[in-house]
């Protein structure tokens, strides 16, 4: 696999960019501890000729206590290098984190109706994870230990041509050997990360889904199923610890080979009386002084491995873009809003149809009733009126104009969906209420409460307004459903869609619920989805959809009278149901 | 439990496995030796003015011999280790897992689902780590001993000045090991904070877009990035800091060797191989010291990781974390091995007797409720918003633990309902119903045996969907009612 190099570069440069001074600096410590260790070994090469030579014990002591002192320095240096690198990390990978987040966040529900949160956690976490190194570290280390490398090659070069050439040619055999191995195992920690996401993808549904596994009785299927994750993962587990073996073994044959040609050389050298037996221990110091800065490009490559991977899989999804292109420019008129339907066809994959040329007029104001058996697309317009999802043919306008020339966050101002599934945040009521922005004061929330019926239920919260939801307090689902009414009517759109919104409550909030419903209506367009017939008592206008079609549409008194119509039909089972 | 119990019980996972790594570490780590003791003769063969073209050669030969005998060893101990590993995590995973699946379902995650995958996903990591350091700190150990007795015999007190530092540095660690688990539990929770509001936000994707809050949830995201930002480096620093204090007492006992050997080497009691022998070994000698400081760092942090681990546990004796269950990693593995015998009483009646049950952040709940049903019949449970419908229902279904009073199957009590009240004497519809990643059919049967045309009647009889809609690969592309 090809190491994509313009496509680090650009990441260094995007989010190094902005740390210069600190970048700077950490490049400064980085060259210091290099002449440090490259001055090391001549202390040793001094005092080894020193003490055959017979030199004075004081000189002796002062070389060894230069080499104590140069030792601590360095020390000192890593200290600070890894407080500046781990802050530049930290803060790039964060920066990463949080533009990777908002760019998933933003694409199509095409997109994310796929991915389960588990999955996601290990892609912007996990993935972003295996690139901190490569942030933090890994241009400075290979600039630093290239230094390193040179640095050592330089004072071979004074000892002698000779012995210069030859580690020379030996660093450039091993950095050629090492860098052929780098792209080694990247396949394969690409497929390892990939089954690590799918394991924690299953593992985070199968959490959500403790109360159906239970009531099921399908402990014995979660725990085979689990098992089988395991099967799946552990090979993969193993060739890539195999290819980081094989890195090692490399590095260990190359430097064994390095040392004997080292002490070949010095040998050779010394039989001509060419070097002093401690220039022949620097030799050999040197060549294992070259083992850090040629093992560390080799980790580094390694880092870069992964690194590889992660980047691979993190531009990937960074190059998906939204299949919703949000180029609009017209905004709409307060107030409610005309909806028009003509031959909108879609589905949620090119071959399978969900809605085939739905035609369908609501004047603004009116109420308009969707009824029909589940899967006949009636959750699905709600869904493409917010441009959760794009058409695929036909026209759909809201106030005259096609989605597609409103700007996308003043067409979801607009246009307000109550889901059958109501996400809830843990954190507090304020937060589930306001997504976060803090310029909605609290009494227009209290207000918004109150008018639901709610406010009771705000009194009875320890905390109020900022109790927090999700594992201490949970909320029933009608709570969560009045809730998500409180949403929307915190955001005064000009049409609402309902979406079976009433099929989950008991009857003593249903008729709550209707009385705030009918003030949340009034004044707006709204396109109810419903299975109980009696949600729709105020309907205006009346469409049956079955099999992605409008099969029968018009006002509701219109239908009821007409004993043929299949409202009217369903009006009557419906009525015998409830009356059984 | 003890942090070095809960790594002795993971080290014995798979025993046999763990000793032939124990031996195969120990050979990897004493690599060095006898390279070191080659190297001795090169240089006393120079100083003694003895060498010859031929002895060189032999040395070298044989140098590069012991090369080739260290690369098979090597291969071979890191594929026993990653095996030994996956067992490790493996098995920590699998034990979390099934305990939460043992739990009533209804309170069966300590915290949200981001936060406890990042406890199977690092803690399990730590945990896998941490059993596969003590090979390095066993391996480490071996040279070190090695290496003592072959410096010894050539000169003692050099050999003490080498390693008496090791002394002084494992004091240090200790003195400083409360602030390493500080650090680390301050930075795994701060991980856990941004795992866990990815989780809440992308299982809220189409809420966030639909209230535009996009901008806002990621500004509140990187709030949470900031706050770990500093807990890491905080971390990561104290530990280098650590580790800069273990090289430095090294360097140190190099520059000590230098002071001592000064009068030997000019008197020629030392030779310059024996010289390059200390220094050799004090090279890997480090590897040693840096080898078990980093254990204990890593020990406390470990210590961190598996209480977070117990956590999910709740309830159970430490020892069940890390009980040796069979990990069924081979492929002709029975799935009959995880049936579960079921009951099949036919029911007579149902009776509810007091049962009560008070959520532990509320005083919500149910109390003291009563009712009896007979075969045939329809009950319904009706009420107001959090009157406790639906807790009612998951009290005597075991998804809750009641607190008080019983659930009795044919007037007979039952002992744990969350086991006995399954399918097929049970039927139960969560209020909201959870979709898995898997196959439509394999959603309905949920391991039952594969009856297609039972299946078929059974979806044709609820809903008339037709089976041959496609596999999704996640709920949200059906509408719920198939759900249900």
């Amino acid at each position: 696999m090809k190491i994509p190099l313009g496509q680090y570069l650009n990441l260094l440069s995007r989010y190094l960019a902005a740390q210069k001074p600190r970048v700077a600096l950490l490049f400064a410590l980085l060259i210091s501890g290099v002449l440090l260790q490259v001055g090391n070994p001549q202390i040793v090469r001094a005092f080894i000729d020193g003490a055959l030579d017979g030199e004075p014990q004081s000189r002796l002591l002062v070389l060894a206590a230069l080499f104590i002192l140069f030792a601590a320095i360095s020390q000192l240096l890593a200290v600070l290098a890894t407080y500046l690198s781990e802050t530049v990390g930290w803060t790039a990978t964060n920066a990463l984190r949080s533009d990777f987040a908002e760019h998933l966040l933003r694409l199509d529900m095409s997109f994310h109706k796929t991915r389960t949160p588990g999955e996601m956690i290990q892609r912007i976490d996990g993935d972003v994870d295996g690139l901190s190194n490569f942030f933090s570290q890994f241009a400075l280390a290979l600039c630093g230990n290239l230094l390193l490398l040179i640095g050592v090659l330089f004072f071979l070069f004074l000892e002698d041509w000779r012995l210069g050439v030859a580690l020379g040619l030996f660093a450039l055999l091993a950095l050629t050997v090492l860098f052929s191995l780098r792209s080694f195992a990247v396949s394969r920690w690409i497929a390892l990360r990939e089954v690590t996401a799918q394991f924690y993808g299953f593992v985070g549904e199968q959490l959500a889904g403790t109360e159906d596994i239970r009531a099921n009785g399908a402990r014995p299927y979660s725990m085979t199923r689990f098992h089988e994750q395991l099967r799946h993962w552990l090979p993969l587990s193993i060739s890539s610890g195999l290819g980081f073996a094989w890195l090692w073994i490399a590095s260990l044959s190359v430097f064994t080979v390095g040392h004997t040609v080292a002490l070949l050389a010095s040998f050779y050298l010394w039989q001509q009386g060419d070097l002093s037996i401690g220039s022949v221990y620097l030799v050999f110091h040197y060549t294992e002084l070259l083992r850090r800065p040629i093992e560390q490009i080799r980790e580094q490559m390694q880092e870069l491995q992964s690194a590889s991977a992660s980047i691979a899989r993190v531009d990937g999804l960074l190059q998906i873009e939204s299949k919703i292109r949000d180029e609009g420019r017209i905004t709409l008129p307060d107030g409610p809003l005309a909806v028009e339907f003509e031959g909108v066809s879609f589905g949620y994959e090119p071959d399978d149809p969900v809605l085939n040329g739905v035609s369908l007029s609501v004047e603004p104001g009116q109420f308009l009733g969707l009824v029909g058996r589940t899967g006949s697309g009636k959750t699905t317009l709600g869904r493409l009126l917010v441009r959760l999802y794009d058409i695929d043919d036909g026209r759909l306008t809201l106030g005259g104009h096609p989605l597609a020339e409103l700007p996308l966050s003043h067409l979801r101002d607009r246009v307000g969906v109550v889901s059958q599934d109501i996400q809830l945040l843990e954190g507090s009521v304020r937060n589930n209420l306001t997504f976060f922005d803090e310029s909605i004061p609290d009494e227009r929330l209290v207000r918004a409460l109150d008018g639901l019926g709610l406010g009771g239920w705000l009194e009875s919260l320890p905390d109020g307004l900022d109790t927090e939801l999700g594992t201490n307090w949970r909320l029933s689902a009608g709570e969560a459903q009045l809730l998500a009414y409180a949403r929307v009517f915190l955001r005064d759109p000009g049409l609402i869609v309902l979406d079976e919104a009433t099929s989950r409550l008991d009857p003593a909030t249903q008729r709550l619920i209707e009385v705030a419903v009918a003030n949340l209506l009034r004044g707006r367009t709204a396109i109810v989805v419903a299975h109980r017939l009696t949600t729709l008592e105020d309907a205006d206008v009346i469409a049956v959809m079955e099999d992605g079609s409008v099969i029968e549409a018009g006002p509701r008194q219109a239908l009821l009278a007409d004993q043929t119509s299949r409202f009217a039909s369903l009006y009557r089972r419906d009525a015998e149901a409830s009356l059984t | 439990m003890s942090t070095a119990r809960f790594l002795l019980n993971l080290a014995g996972y798979w025993r046999g496995l763990y000793l032939l790594n124990c031996l195969l570490w120990s050979l990897v780590y004493l690599g060095p030796i006898l390279p070191g003791l080659i190297l001795r003769e090169f240089f006393n063969s120079l100083e003694a003015n003895t060498a010859t073209a031929q002895t060189v050669l032999v040395l070298l030969a044989m140098f590069l011999a012991i090369g080739a005998g260290r690369v098979v060893t090597i291969y071979t101990a890191i594929y026993a280790a990653m095996l030994h590993r996956f067992g490790t995590s493996g098995l920590l995973r699998r034990n979390m897992f099934a305990r939460i699946l043992h739990l009533p379902a209804a309170r069966a995650l300590p915290e949200s689902a981001g936060e406890v995958i990042s406890r199977f996903r690092d803690d399990g990591l730590y945990a896998e780590n941490a059993v596969d350091w003590m090979l390095d700190v066993l391996g480490s150990t071996v040279f070190a001993v090695v290496g003592f007795v072959i410096l010894a015999t050539i000169d003692l007190q050099l050999t003490l000045a080498v390693f008496l530092p090791l002394l002084a540095i494992i004091g240090v660690s200790r003195l400083v090991s409360s602030r390493v688990e500080t650090y680390r539990q301050a930075s795994r929770d701060a991980t856990e904070g941004v795992t866990g509001a990815l989780g809440e936000i992308f299982g809220a994707v189409q809420a966030i877009q639909l209230n535009r809050a996009e901008e806002r949830v990621i500004g509140y995201l990187r709030g949470l990035n900031a706050v770990r930002l500093r807990a890491m480096v905080k971390d990561r620093v104290f530990s280098q800091m650590l580790r800069a204090v273990y090289q430095n007492t090294v360097s140190l006992g190099t520059g000590l060797v230098l002071l001592l050997a000064a009068g030997d080497l000019r008197s020629g009691e030392l030779t310059v191989g024996d010289f390059a022998l200390f220094i050799y070994y004090l090279a890997f000698v480090t590897d040693f010291v840096h080898q078990v400081g980093r254990f204990m760092t890593i020990n406390q942090q470990t210590g961190v990781s598996a209480e977070r681990m117990q956590r999910i546990m709740q309830g159970q004796p430490p020892e069940a974390l890390v009980s040796h269950m069979p990990l069924y990693l081979r492929d002709d593995f029975d799935a009959g091995v995880f049936a579960e015998p079921r009951e099949r009483l036919p029911l007579q009646s149902i009776e509810v007797e007091k049962l009560t049950y008070v959520h532990p952040a509320s005083s919500g709940g149910i109390h003291d409720v009563s009712l009896s049903l007979t075969p045939g019949t329809l009950t319904v449970i009706t009420g107001r918003i959090g009157s406790g419908k639906t807790t009612l229902l998951r009290s005597m279904l075991g998804l809750l633990p009641a607190t008080a009073g019983a659930v009795k199957w044919n007037g007979r009590p039952i002992a744990d309902p969350a086991e006995f009240l399954v399918s097929p004497l049970v039927a139960y519809v969560p209020q909201v119903p959870t979709l898995f990643s898997f196959s439509v059919v394999e959603n309905i049967l949920l391991g039952l045996p594969d009856e297609t045309e039972l299946v078929e009647s059974s979806v044709q009889a609820a809903v008339c969907l037709s089976m041959t809609s496609p596999a999704s690969r996640r709920a949200s592309r059906l509408s719920l009612g198939p759900g249900e």
